[in-house]
């Protein structure tokens, strides 16, 4: 932006910041993905370089039954979890945006929660749930086999639908919002009915929003490594995500097939999200959002809805967690569940210092510590850089960004035993597979281009003339950024924090592929004491993790508040030496910075 | 010299913004610049405050280079103080803070920038506000509190960007006097950019009206009302009857200072004949006004009905005499611009 005669600011900023980011997100995410798609097209990559051209491993996966049928499940799961999601999302939605039912708030917290919760912790919850000898059969008392239909395509597409369902429901909630009530009141005074109304009327004027959220479910159910990896040993159905997964662990690992199946994997998600594009960029989605007047609601909410919306969310959400929280207290799982069979044991042999579990939980901390630090800290200068300087350079940032943003873990984490296990990088003594550090660069490239999307969002809600009023009175770009921007930015910065920590403490598919043996990670640990039929070990270390998760975020909070607190009263104790404080204020400073937040 | 502007260019994409724009004025002058959406006023403003580099072309700020091409002062560094359209009042500052904020960094401190926001908020009647934040504040008050952040560190020019057009309209009655009042008194230069041709008429001491990233006219509010050099300022300025003589020149005169005459009355024609150019006509159309109604009279020789206002109440289809002053019929150069209000124009 500023220009002078010879080192400008910008070019000085583009040296030192930007092109260094550019690099790291070339090696952290170009390069592996890259390595993916030339191992499948040069299947000597490594050996032979790029001497050996073939499409042969594209042709194998499509006629080798096992990868064949994988692809056709992926596409089969994410296509009945599409339209079960857009049903159970769409119809959340309006029971929710027009207060059919009662308790909104509570709705809103547990769409959250299940948004938010690593899908293999619900996976797992529902396994052993569902289970022969499992929580539900004991429990109810039901013989073995009863429940076996949940180990078919049709009991985990609905147990995928009801982990991806809040996807749709936000999308959905989000088009409401902008609907008003005029359309349907101009339907009403034509002489059209309630259903009538809603089926001929607002369904389809909220369509862009449903069809929206459901490419994006079928996108995340196709990519989706937890559920996979909880049930497929379980369920014996072959699955695309984890078809990569067995690939790349057998012996000798079939590099060009993992290259292809990522590729295919790759092409059905880029398909899916530019169809989500095309739909959102539709005019007919323009006219609902220039909508202001909002509806008016009519009928209070009622028993029927609040009980059918509370069913679905303790399906979603209570039920698998029940699931794992009851595993975790029992002496050993498959036994009947009486008082008698309730032990804490489990949880006291996984927080014995320097055992294995403890370990584990200590070593996933600090590299989730590290990733978010890093990667807050790195998406916050990006995504104000992106926002606010404009070139060749930046450009090419925001691209990298935005097309690397989608990539399934699987993939990425893929692409790191190939990328960084080349022969080639030997003599540089950059082999990093097999290192905790090659781990951790694998959580930061999973979760930076997540970390500079949420930051850019924030940073475009603030408008630029309070940037460009900090500039007029004397304020350098620095200053700007550290005064102006980073306390309004401050509540997405925390949380983008905390939820690359709390992604990177359950990251899967990187944990599972790169870690040493010799030190897991918590997730890892977790997925072996399931394969070794200690599930109840495996559920008291889920059930900690998660609590050493919440505790951060409590722990935060309070630092926080305390940190804003005295911030305040000091503010406050400068100013009032020299003025009374005004008589009429009718809120003090501090309720109004509350708001505020 | 307070402000030069001197032929200054702006390109965005393929769309000249700025086509060679000059403006001068003196240390302490109020200056609007005046013209329609999209005529390029906003972006020289953003030019001045060096948000938005220029093309080609200088700006001096006290003789002293800020912009030209290739070379920005910083905006930081140009000690100008401005008022945005939205306010722009930092929500997570206080009052204090936000008025506090350009002195600290220009090194005024402590006590002493304590005492110049009390100051300043002072003038505008704001001091009691001094811990709230802007979300605890009405409109009005964002204003001034925005005002005032503006003024605190002196700076050696204010900036303002069609800053009361978010007001309702009582209160920009009201925020107009006062801050024609308060500027004078500061005898601070200031730029003030608006699309309301009565703001810049009760306020400026020089007008810039703009038109395509030019300078259309640049005199003083009597100047620029009466004695338009074009269809377009005149038109712009307010309600106009434009009589056009060839394709490039014609004369205009102000409704007000037509005179209406009942042609069946015993008015008497006006004393000297000389002195007025007459036309008789058919009242076509009547809008009552308040203290008057307006008249679009239509005369066979004209094209086009003829706005004029007159006290009494007549009716449609009435035939009047219609007297032009002389001395107030002015020759002016014709535009043609599309997009003002041809209502008013006439052609012959």
């Amino acid at each position: 932006m500023f220009k002078s005669k010879k080192w400008s600011k910008a070019q000085l900023q583009r040296l030192l910041f930007i092109w260094p980011s550019i690099l790291v997100l070339l090696g952290l995410v170009v390069y592996p993905l890259g390595s993916i798609l030339l191992q499948s097209l040069f299947p000597k990559l490594f050996e032979a370089g790029f001497g050996q051209f073939s499409l042969q491993s594209y042709s194998n996966i499509f006629k080798v039954n096992y990868t064949y049928k994988a692809i056709l499940d992926a596409l089969l799961f994410g296509g009945g979890s599409a339209v079960i999601t857009s049903i159970i999302g769409t119809l959340l939605a309006i029971v929710v945006h027009r207060k059919w039912s009662y308790g909104s708030r509570w709705v809103t917290l547990m769409v959250w929660l299940v948004f938010f919760t690593p899908s293999y912790l619900i996976a797992e919850g529902w396994v052993l749930l569902m289970q022969h000898n499992g929580i539900l059969t004991k429990f109810l008392m039901l013989p073995n086999g009863t429940l076996d239909w949940f180990f078919t395509p049709g009991g985990l597409i609905m147990a995928m639908s009801l982990r991806l369902f809040p996807v749709v429901y936000l999308s959905v909630l989000a088009g409401l919002g902008g609907l008003g009530s005029d359309f349907e009141e101009a339907a009403r005074t034509a002489g059209a009915g309630s259903l009538v109304t809603w089926v001929r009327i607002n369904i389809p004027l909220l369509a862009p929003s449903i069809l929206a959220g459901a490419t994006l479910t079928f996108a995340e159910a196709v990519s989706d490594f937890g559920f996979a990896s909880a049930i497929v040993p379980k369920a014996h159905i072959p699955l695309l995500t984890y078809s990569i997964f067995t690939a790349l662990n057998q012996m000798p690992v079939n590099y060009p097939q993992v290259g292809a199946l990522s590729v295919v994997l790759i092409g059905i998600i880029a398909v899916s999200l530019w169809i989500q594009k095309w739909i959102l960029g539709r005019g007919s989605y323009s006219i609902i959002q220039n909508q202001i007047r909002p509806h008016r609601v009519r009928s209070g909410p009622g028993i029927g809805w609040t009980l059918t919306v509370n069913i679905l969310l303790i399906a979603a959400y209570l039920l698998p967690m029940i699931g794992v929280v009851v595993t975790s207290l029992l002496k050993q799982s498959g036994t009947d569940i009486t008082w008698a069979n309730l032990t804490f044991a489990h949880y006291a042999k996984a927080l014995k210092i320097g055992g294995q579990s403890f370990q584990a939980l200590q070593r996933s901390f600090g590299l989730a510590v590290g990733t978010a630090s890093v990667s807050t800290a790195l998406g916050i200068g990006l995504a104000f850089v992106i926002t606010r300087v404009r070139g060749f350079s930046t450009n090419l940032l925001y691209v990298l960004t935005m097309s690397t943003i989608a990539i399934p873990g699987i993939v990425l984490a893929a692409g790191f035993v190939f990328a960084w296990n080349a022969p080639y990088l030997v003599p540089w003594h950059l082999n990093l597979y097999g290192t905790l550090f090659c781990v951790y660069l694998a959580y930061l490239a999973g979760s930076l281009p997540h970390s500079i999307r949420l930051q850019m969002a924030a940073l475009g809600q603030i408008s630029p003339s309070l940037l460009s009023a900090g500039q007029v009175h004397g304020a350098n770009l620095f200053v700007v950024f550290r005064k102006i921007i980073l306390p309004l930015v401050a509540a997405t910065t925390i949380s983008t924090f905390y939820l690359t920590f709390s992604h990177a403490m359950f990251e899967m598919p990187a944990s599972e592929l790169l870690y040493p043996p010799d030190q897991p990670p918590m997730p890892v640990v977790i997925v072996k004491f399931y394969n070794n039929l200690q599930n109840e070990n495996g559920a008291a270390l889920t059930v900690l993790t998660i609590l050493v998760v919440a505790a951060c975020y409590g722990f935060g909070q309070l630092l926080l508040y305390g940190l804003r607190q005295i911030r305040h009263s000091l503010a406050i104790k400068g100013i009032s030496k020299l003025v009374q404080v005004d008589p009429n204020s009718t809120t003090s400073p501090l309720i109004g910075q509350a708001q505020m937040d | 010299m307070g402000l030069q502007i001197n032929s200054v260019y702006k390109k965005y994409d393929n769309k000249q913004v700025l086509s060679g724009i000059n403006v001068s004025v003196e240390d302490g002058t109020f200056l609007a610049l005046l013209g329609p959406s999209g005529c390029g006023k906003t972006t020289l403003l953003q030019t001045i405050a060096g948000l938005t580099p220029i093309d080609g072309g200088q700006i001096l700020i006290d003789n002293q280079v800020v912009s030209q091409a290739g070379y920005e002062l910083p905006t930081e560094k140009r000690n100008i103080g401005m008022v945005f359209q939205d306010f722009a009042l930092w929500p997570h500052m206080t009052v204090y803070e936000n008025v506090a904020f350009g002195l600290k960094l220009r090194g005024v401190k402590g006590a002493e920038a304590r005492q110049r926001v009390q100051e300043t908020l002072g003038i505008f009647h704001m001091e009691s506000y001094i811990t709230r934040f802007p979300h605890e504040l009405s409109g009005g008050q964002k204003q001034r509190v925005a005002m005032a952040r503006a003024i605190a560190p002196k700076p050696r020019l204010i900036l303002m960007d069609e800053p009361l057009s978010s007001l309702d309209a009582g209160l920009r009655d009201e925020m107009r006097s006062e801050l024609a009042r308060i500027f004078k008194q500061l005898g601070m230069t200031v730029v003030y950019v608006t699309h309301d041709q009565l703001e810049a008429l009760s306020m400026a001491d020089q007008i810039a009206v703009m038109r395509t990233g030019q300078c259309e006219q640049y005199g003083t509010p009597e100047q620029v009302y009466h004695e338009p050099v074009s269809d377009y300022v005149a038109k712009f300025m307010g309600p106009a009857t434009i009589v056009r003589v060839n394709a490039e020149y014609g004369w205009f005169v102000r409704p007000d200072d037509i005179q209406l005459q009942r042609v069946d009355s015993a008015d008497s024609p006006a004393s000297s004949e000389s002195d007025y150019q007459t036309a008789v006509g058919i009242v076509a159309l009547r809008s009552y006004q308040g203290n008057r109604y307006r008249y679009f009279v239509n005369v066979p020789e004209y094209q086009t009905p003829i706005e004029v206002n007159y006290p009494a109440k007549l009716q449609p289809g009435e035939r009047v005499r219609l007297l032009f002053p002389t001395v107030k019929c002015r020759p002016i150069r014709l535009i043609n611009e599309a997009g003002s209000t041809p209502d008013s124009s006439v052609s012959v």
